[in-house]
This record gives structure tokens, C-alpha cells and sequence, in this order.
């Protein structure tokens, strides 16, 4: 999928870019204009039409009929056949594109929903991209008559921040693949990149005196103090799953954890100087405290999130030290 | 939601591997366009080939290892090589061509490889024209067409359901026939070349019947059982009689004891011509293609195509080799006599017999020459001998492999043309008269405007030299042998099945023959100069290639847009409830009007928005999609009724969404 470098600079250059926009939105939601379905042979397809131009200066020479026939039979076939190519794109409907925040090193799934609605079956739709993107499973899809659908790009990532969305480009070869007509998407989405992930980050901080809080921290399920049996009506989130797991019954925490584990997380907690570095620490252990079911809160200069816990507070802190300083 | 993200695998590009049913389309589409060349080859050629379809299609082997893959490869030439003695040509190219097709298939593993192997199997397709340009190779033609973008449709799919192959087929039929008025106009207006951009060459004879430059017992009788056409003559005047039909070919004066073969001098051009004044038969010969030079033509042809040649012994030779169906006037004087003495070489080359054979002829000969003197007498003398004595027209004589003269005038007496022919001339040069056999063909049957000459219709005649005065003059022993052989041709004297005579068959044939002729007139045999006489009928002499390619232009963009609006529309499927299409005409039609509902958006919005645009039409808006959002969303009421009354309502509902008429904005 990746295009020809001469054909990536014109697409770069302002007037180019000019002249498409002026052919309409390219920006989702929108349907595909007429105008905007481009179309060009595939490398297969010149290699088809050279052996086209062979069979037919052959038969030309020879006078055989039969033979130019067929070779025109051929080229002909294979110009209407652009008209279906065209068809496949024309008059679809582009929808919304969506994308969940991904950790940095993991790769962002920019999911596109497209709608056909004008009565014709869709065959083998592709969406790709000039930038290094990676084919995943659902980036070819079939849409029948009145059906719709997502589409799928898949597009590593390497830094925390706003991954903006490349410029997509739908197409379809279908039906001879001889020749690719091709949409542009503009899409003004972009994916937020958490920082990285460590495997072996440091152990979470204890509390920092001074707050005022006991909060002493027990590592969790380390044994079995503070542990009894399940009674009806215990909160799901007092569960100790992992003592569950090693009694085989479901034990629940004598006291939820909240009351003594509040967390404030700060980059001189990790203990390394390279403030990327330290994000990520910082980062593993808010999956971390999630997981273990702990209020945690960030403590970062200009950035000052008060301890919680749950999803959406996750997403917060998460964000904050995505976007921190940048 | 972000452990769903980590949990998430990265995608791999996974190797990705040929879906079962490419492998068969394929395989059928490469096995498709072999199988006229299959005809041809070596027997154990086609089974090697055919099986290595069949093998790759039931998933016997996949990538054979590389050494095994180049040493088929090398197989495969060396084979070919052997075969025909060099790679070069016609049927060693062709062949080759279907060999390294089938032995791609060793690595079909991605869609490209497929797609190269759908392409080359045109090419092979393309290659049997040079063999055969029937009527039925068109529709050969229009299958492996078909079934070869039908193949590729298949491959851009990624496979295929055994569901969807019926409307793969339509898909690949919706390109073939649109594409055929366009092909067409193609055909008839494409600039043609009149003079050819590289050599063409000739000599190749594999598998052509006809009469070849020589004459051994044989020859002719294996294009008895020919049915194929020779050639077919449409008489512009009047039409000679049927004995009169004599076509004349290759004449042979050399004579070895086995074998009549040309005489030294049939590159010698005539020294006298007939005039053109006197020629009265005038006629237009579609000559069926068969590879060698020469043309045929009555005796004697006075005007006859610039690209030919008249040789000394009035055989018209055609400058290239007969590689195409060939369409020639000529017109002919029968009272032409060539008079001009003789001597020296041709002389020689007319009385000379091979010594060792046909002792015993000899002896008749002279014995004749002894008694009677004059050549007439002669020549009635052993034209009686024919006829008095027990001989037969038979195809199937025995073989005559010591001394075929004598052999035959003596012992079997039973033959063919050829066998009469070849004693009769031996007999004359014994008996002191110069004499030659005369190859070619004669009669032909009446069908309908034309006349059609068979291959079975080919003959062998005597030429002999009587005077000064009447020069060369045709004898036949054959008519005196066999009468009914010239009379009404071959097939009065040859045995063939009696179901084979049955009127309707022999209809058949005829009709098929028109066909046939139709076919050759109109599109094998269409070139250059045809191509200019194209608008003759509009009353235009002659157009030149630029014309042409203009004509072909502007037809091409009417025929591509016409079927560019038929393609917007083709495939448009319908749904089967007849309410939902008449809704989304409506949809439609509101966007046409301007009123553009989101696309998202069901019928409640739509609704909303028909009355924002115009509040005027608010009563009836809401009742007709009041009306449609019952009859698609509230399922209970409907399901009271019975089937009949429902169906009476839907139609009801999709006439009045039809009827709809889209309010204007005041």
C-alpha cells in the first residue's frame, strides 16, 4: 500500500492540497462525492496492459483477427471495469472515527465506520494510509447493499501525546485489480498516548509523611491479616481476588483498603532523572494502584489530581501524564 | 478500556496463503485455455499437463522445492525441443507457452502469482488463433474470456463461496458484454496495419490438410475423408459446367518412381498469357488457409491478384504463404490453349521415367506407339484400356510398394485418382507423348450464392502434350474409371456410413458452411484494404486512418458513457420488502430535492425534517410516515391480519411513499 515517493511528494505539496480540498469535505462525517474518487492502474494493471499491447501488435502484424479481437475484448473489459471500480467508492457514506487511548509502544486503532446506502454491494473495501501503518484483520471489509461497517487502521506509536490521524485513504481494486480508485479522509481526530508501559517498574511508593492521613500502606493480599470470609452483600471491590484464588473460596477484605491507602504519586518517587523515564514510571504504577483496587493520586508540578480511584479517574491521571509539559 | 487495549495482540502480517477456491478457479482458467492446444500435442504431453492441473487443484503438492521446479522447467523445453526440433514457431512457441503456464502453478502462493497466471492463460488463448480462426473459436473465445475475469473477480475477492458463484458469473458476464459493441467498433476502426512490421514466416505444415507440392499413392485419399472446406467460389457471370470445374494446383512433372514432385522450372513465370479480353469466367475465391502458395483458379487464369504469380506451367503461386483466409477475384479463359512449343530441359523433364520400374508398362507403351503412331490414338488407346479392363475406383487398394506402376496396371487394378493419374502419365512419356500430373481439385457443391469445394474434392489429373496446335490438354482417366467421380463427386464413389447422406445432416452441414462463410467474409478476413472500403455503403469510396481513429474516438466515449449511466445503476440490489425500496426512493428523491437527511438519520428525523423545510405539508408528512414507522417498527398489529390483507396494505404504503409528492419550500 505504500505509494510510489514521487507521488508522495505531490500529495505534500499546499497546491495540491488546495486543489483537493476544493473538491469537498474531506473531513468525516461526509459522503464521498463523485469528484472525489480518483483512479489509477495498479502496478499489475500495467503489467497487463503491456501484455495487452504485445497480443495486439502480434495479431496487427499477423492480420489475425481473432486474436485482436480477443485483445480488444480485453482492453475494453478492463476500461469499463474502472466505471465498477468507481461505483465501489462513490456515494458511500463516511461516519465518525473513533479511537481508544493506547500506551505508548502499543499500536492505536483508528476504527472508522462507513455506511453504504445507496443499494449497491461494496466488495473489498481497504482503508490504508501513507504513513507507516500496519494491516490488521479488519483493514479489507465487503459491505452488502444497506449495510454497515468499520473499517480499521492499525498505527504504532513511540510517544506519549496527541498522535494526530495521518490522512486515510479508502480504496478498492475490485474487480479485476487492475486499476485503484481511492478516496482521501481527512479526519481532525487524533489519539491520546499514554506514556509507556514498564515490565519491571520500581515498587509502588509508601506514603509520604506528612499528610496528615494514616495511611500505612499493607501490601495487598501479601497475607492473610485483615482477610475473612465472604459474607452476602460484600462489595465486589473487596474481594481479594487473589486470596480467593490461593483458598479456593471467596475471601473478602475485613476493611476496604481505602481508608489507609491513599497514594499521591510524584516524579521524585521514582527515583531517576530522566523526567520520559519517570512518566512512565509513574504511569505503571496508576495501572498498578488501579488494579490493586487503591485511592491514588498525582502530585506533579503544575499537574495536581487529588486521590481516587476507577476507571475515569485512571483516564484522568493517565491523561494528565500524557499531555504533562508537552 | 484500556486493558482492552493492551490486551489487544498486535497484528501480525500473517503469511497469507491462497483460499482454496482461487486455486480451482485458477487452475480452470489455465486448464480452460490449454485444452485446444491439448489436441494437438503429443499424447503423454496432455495427460503430463492435465494432471498437473487436476494434482494442484486436489492439493497433492504446494511449492515443490526449487531444484524439482527448474528441473520440470528444463523438462518441459527439452521435450518441446525435441518434439518439433527448436523452439522456434508456431506450434514449438505455442506449446512451450502452455507448458511454462501449467508449471507456474508450482508457485501459485499469492494473488499476484494468480493474476499473472489468469493473464497468461489470454495469452495462450491468443496463441490458438494461429491455428484456428472458426466461428467456433469465437465462442471459445467469449468463454475463457469470461471465465478468465470471472478468475480474477474471484482472486480481488479473496475467494469464493460456493453460494456466490452464480452471481460471480453475472458480475463477470455485467463486464464481458458490455464490453463487446466497444470491442467491436475497435475491431472495425483500429488503424490495421497493410504492410506487416516483421517477418512472416511460412513453411510451417503441421496439422493443415491440403494438397501439399508433391504426390505419392495416398496424399489425396487422406483428404477424402476430409470434410473440411478447401475453398469457396461465387461465380460473378456464368458458371461453367460441372465437368468444366477443374482446379487447378500444384503441377508435378519429376517423377521418381515413387513420388511426383515439381517440375525445375515452377519458378519460371508464364511466357504466354490469355488475354485479358478473353477471359468470360469471372468468380471470387475465399480460400480456406493451408499454409502453402498456391491459389486455385480454372484453367487459365487471365486476371488474377497483383500478389501473385503465374508460373510456366499455370500454377498461381501467392508471394506469402495462405497463414490466413484468403479472399481473390480472377477470371479465367477455358478456350485458352498453351501452344508454345517445348524443348530443351522441360522437354526432357516431360518424357523422362525412372529406369527400374514399370517394365511392363513400358513394353504396352511402345507396343501402342508401334501400332497406332499418332498421339490422339494413343491416348484413346489406353484411355480404352482403362475402361476395358476390370479397374476400380477404390480407396482403400492395398499399397503398392515395389513398383507402383506396374503393380497397378497389371495386378490390383484398383485405386484412386492418383493411382490413374500417376500410370496414365507414365504410360504416355513410355509411349513417347510429354505428359505431367495435375494436382488440385474438382467439383464442389452448389450452396445456395456459392459454391463450396471440399478437401474430398481434391483430384489428380493427366496433362499431356499433343501438337503444336493444341499444346498441353487435360486428360482424366479417372472419368473414364469412375464417371460419377466427376459427375457428382467424390462422394458417389466413396463409402461412407449411409447416415452420413441423411438430408437434415447434410443441411446441417451446409448451413454451418454458410455460417462458416459469413464469418470468413466479414471477420477473419477483414484487413487494411477492407478496412478502407469500411463506409462504402455510406457512399464513401475511401477513408484514411485518421478519419478512422476519429470515428473511433467519438464512438467510443457514446458507447462508454451510455454504458457508464447503465453502470450506475446495474447491481443496485432491491430489497425484498417492496416497502423499504419504495422508502428509500423517497430518501433519494429527497436528497435530489435538496432536502438532504443525514445519513444516519431513521424515519422520525427525516420526518421532522420534510416539516422543518416546509410546515405547510405537516398533515400529510406525518401520516405517511406515521404510517411507514408502524408498518416497520409495530410488528403486533400486523400480526393479526392474514397474509393477503398484509400484502394488500404493503402495496398500499409503497404506492403512497411513491406518490409522495416532495412539498416546495414557499
Amino acid at each position: 500500500m505504500r505509494s510510489l515517493s514521487l507521488s508522495n511528494w505531490i500529495t505534500r505539496q499546499p497546491r495540491f492540497q488546495r486543489w483537493l480540498a476544493a473538491r469537498g469535505p474531506l473531513t468525516p462525517p461526509f459522503r464521498i462525492a463523485y469528484r472525489q474518487v480518483y483512479i489509477l492502474p495498479t502496478r499489475f494493471g500495467v503489467t497487463f496492459a503491456i501484455l495487452l499491447v504485445a497480443m495486439l501488435l502480434g495479431s496487427l502484424n499477423y492480420n489475425n483477427n481473432a486474436a485482436l479481437l480477443l485483445a480488444f475484448l480485453l482492453a475494453t473489459a478492463a476500461q469499463l471495469s474502472t466505471f465498477r471500480t468507481w461505483r465501489n467508492l462513490s456515494g458511500l457514506d463516511i461516519g465518525k472515527l473513533h479511537v481508544q487511548p493506547v500506551f505508548a509502544g502499543e499500536t492505536a486503532l483508528f476504527r472508522l465506520n462507513i455506511y453504504e446506502r445507496q443499494g449497491f454491494e461494496r466488495p473489498i473495501l481497504e482503508l490504508g494510509s501513507d504513513a507507516a501503518a500496519q494491516a490488521t484483520e479488519q483493514h479489507r471489509l465487503t459491505l452488502s447493499a444497506g449495510q454497515s461497517g468499520i473499517l480499521e487502521l492499525a498505527v504504532p506509536t513511540s510517544r506519549r501525546g496527541w498522535l494526530e490521524c495521518p490522512r486515510l485513504r479508502l480504496s478498492s481494486i475490485y474487480p479485476l485489480g487492475l486499476f485503484r480508485a481511492w478516496s482521501w479522509l481527512h479526519p481532525q481526530q487524533r489519539c491520546l498516548v499514554y506514556p509507556q508501559l514498564l515490565q519491571q517498574p520500581p515498587p509502588l511508593p509508601t506514603p509520604a509523611s506528612g499528610d496528615g492521613k494514616h495511611n500505612l500502606l499493607p501490601e495487598p493480599d501479601a497475607d492473610f491479616a485483615g482477610l475473612r470470609d465472604y459474607r452476602p452483600g460484600d462489595h465486589i471491590k473487596d474481594i481479594a481476588w487473589k486470596a480467593t484464588a490461593r483458598m479456593g473460596k471467596l475471601i473478602s477484605r475485613e476493611d476496604p483498603p481505602t481508608a489507609y491507602s491513599e497514594l499521591l504519586f510524584r516524579l521524585s518517587q521514582t527515583g531517576v532523572r530522566d523526567i520520559e523515564q519517570g512518566l512512565r514510571i509513574v504511569a505503571t504504577w496508576v495501572v498498578k494502584a488501579e488494579q490493586n483496587g487503591l485511592r491514588y493520586g498525582l502530585a506533579l508540578p503544575g499537574l495536581n489530581i487529588p486521590p481516587d480511584n476507577g476507571a475515569a479517574h485512571r483516564h484522568q491521571c493517565l491523561r494528565g501524564l500524557a499531555l504533562w509539559q508537552s | 478500556m484500556a486493558e482492552l487495549n493492551t490486551s489487544l495482540a498486535r497484528p501480525t502480517a500473517r503469511q497469507r496463503c491462497l483460499d482454496r477456491a482461487i486455486v480451482l478457479w485458477v487452475m480452470a482458467t489455465a486448464l480452460f485455455a490449454i485444452l485446444p492446444h491439448l489436441t494437438r500435442m503429443p499424447i503423454l504431453l496432455a495427460i503430463a499437463l492435465a494432471s498437473i492441473c487436476l494434482l494442484r487443484i486436489s492439493r497433492w503438492y504446494r511449492n515443490p522445492h526449487w531444484l524439482l521446479r527448474t528441473a520440470t522447467v528444463l523438462c518441459a523445453v527439452g521435450i518441446i525441443f525435441w518434439l518439433h526440433n527448436g523452439l522456434w514457431g508456431r506450434l514449438p512457441g505455442s506449446q512451450l507457452l502452455c507448458c511454462m503456464l501449467i508449471l507456474k502453478s508450482f508457485e501459485l502462493n499469492r494473488s499476484r502469482d494468480a493474476m499473472l497466471m489468469v493473464s497468461l492463460s489470454f495469452f495462450v488463448v491468443a496463441t490458438w488463433f494461429l491455428f484456428s480462426q472458426s466461428p467456433l473459436t469465437f465462442v471459445y473465445l467469449m468463454a475463457a474470456t469470461w471465465l478468465g475475469l470471472t478468475s480474477m473477480i474471484v482472486i480481488n475477492r479473496d475467494g469464493c463461496r460456493p453460494t456466490e458463484i452464480r452471481s460471480l458469473l453475472i458480475q463477470g458476464a455485467r463486464l464481458v458484454i458490455p464490453a463487446i459493441p466497444l470491442a467491436l467498433a475497435m475491431f472495425f476502426l483500429f488503424p490495421r496495419l497493410s504492410v506487416p512490421l516483421w517477418g512472416i514466416q511460412g513453411g510451417e505444415l503441421e496439422g493443415v490438410t491440403g494438397l501439399s507440392g508433391s504426390m505419392s499413392p495416398g496424399d489425396i485419399s487422406n483428404l477424402f475423408i476430409d470434410d473440411g472446406p478447401a475453398f469457396r467460389v461465387t461465380f460473378t457471370g456464368s458458371k461453367p459446367p460441372r465437368d468444366e470445374l477443374y482446379w487447378r494446383g500444384p503441377v508435378l512433372s519429376r517423377f521418381d518412381g515413387k513420388r511426383w514432385s515439381q517440375s525445375v522450372y515452377s519458378s519460371v513465370a508464364a511466357r504466354n498469357k490469355p488475354s485479358r479480353e478473353a477471359a468470360d469466367i469471372s468468380y471470387e475465391v475465399e480460400l480456406e488457409p493451408h499454409r502453402r502458395h498456391w491459389l486455385f483458379a480454372l484453367d487459365y487464369p487471365a486476371i488474377y491478384p497483383s500478389d501473385s504469380r503465374l508460373s510456366i506451367d499455370y500454377q498461381l503461386r501467392n508471394v506469402r504463404p495462405i497463414s490466413n483466409v484468403k479472399r481473390y477475384s480472377i477470371s479465367s479463359d477455358l478456350d485458352f490453349r498453351d501452344n508454345r512449343p517445348i524443348n530443351g530441359t522441360l522437354l526432357n523433364e516431360s518424357l523422362y521415367l525412372p529406369s527400374g520400374i514399370g517394365q511392363r508398362a513400358r513394353e504396352l507403351a511402345s507396343n501402342w506407339q508401334a501400332e497406332y503412331g499418332a498421339a490422339e490414338t494413343i491416348v484413346a488407346q489406353a484411355l480404352r484400356y482403362f475402361r476395358d479392363n476390370p479397374f476400380f475406383y477404390r480407396l482403400d487398394s492395398l499399397p503398392l510398394l515395389a513398383d507402383p506402376i506396374d503393380e497397378f496396371l497389371f495386378d490390383s487394378r484398383a485405386g484412386y485418382c492418383e493411382h490413374y493419374a500417376g500410370a496414365f502419365t507414365f504410360l504416355m512419356r513410355a509411349a513417347g507423348i510429354p505428359a505431367r500430373v495435375v494436382t488440385g481439385y474438382q467439383g464442389g457443391i452448389d450452396n445456395g450464392e456459392y459454391l463450396l469445394v471440399r478437401q474430398s474434392d481434391a483430384h489428380a489429373w493427366a496433362e499431356i502434350w499433343l501438337d503444336d496446335e493444341q499444346g498441353w490438354s487435360r486428360v482424366d482417366p479417372t472419368a473414364w474409371v469412375a464417371p460419377d467421380r466427376v459427375q457428382q463427386g467424390s462422394r458417389a464413389v466413396v463409402d461412407v456410413p449411409n447416415w452420413l447422406h441423411a438430408p437434415w445432416l447434410v443441411d446441417v452441414r451446409n448451413q454451418a458452411d454458410k455460417l462458416r462463410h459469413w464469418w470468413n467474409k466479414n471477420i477473419v478476413s477483414f484487413n487494411a484494404n477492407r478496412q478502407s472500403r469500411l463506409l462504402q455503403p455510406l457512399g464513401i469510396e475511401r477513408v484514411d486512418q485518421r478519419q478512422l481513429l476519429l470515428l473511433l474516438i467519438v464512438l467510443s466515449v457514446v458507447i462508454s458513457l451510455v454504458i457508464f449511466w447503465w453502470y450506475r445503476f446495474a447491481g443496485r440490489s432491491r430489497h425484498a420488502d417492496p416497502v423499504v425500496n419504495a422508502y428509500r426512493h423517497l430518501i433519494r428523491r429527497l436528497q435530489q430535492a435538496g432536502i438532504d437527511p443525514p445519513h444516519h438519520a431513521g424515519p422520525q428525523t427525516v420526518m421532522r425534517k420534510v416539516i422543518s423545510y416546509c410546515p405547510d405539508s405537516r398533515v400529510q408528512t406525518e401520516r405517511l410516515f406515521g404510517r411507514y414507522i408502524r408498518y416497520r417498527y409495530a410488528h403486533g398489529s400486523e400480526h393479526s391480519l392474514d397474509a393477503e390483507t398484509r400484502q394488500l396494505k404493503a402495496k398500499q404504503l409503497a404506492d403512497q411513499l411513491r406518490a409522495f409528492r416532495i412539498p416546495r419550500r414557499k
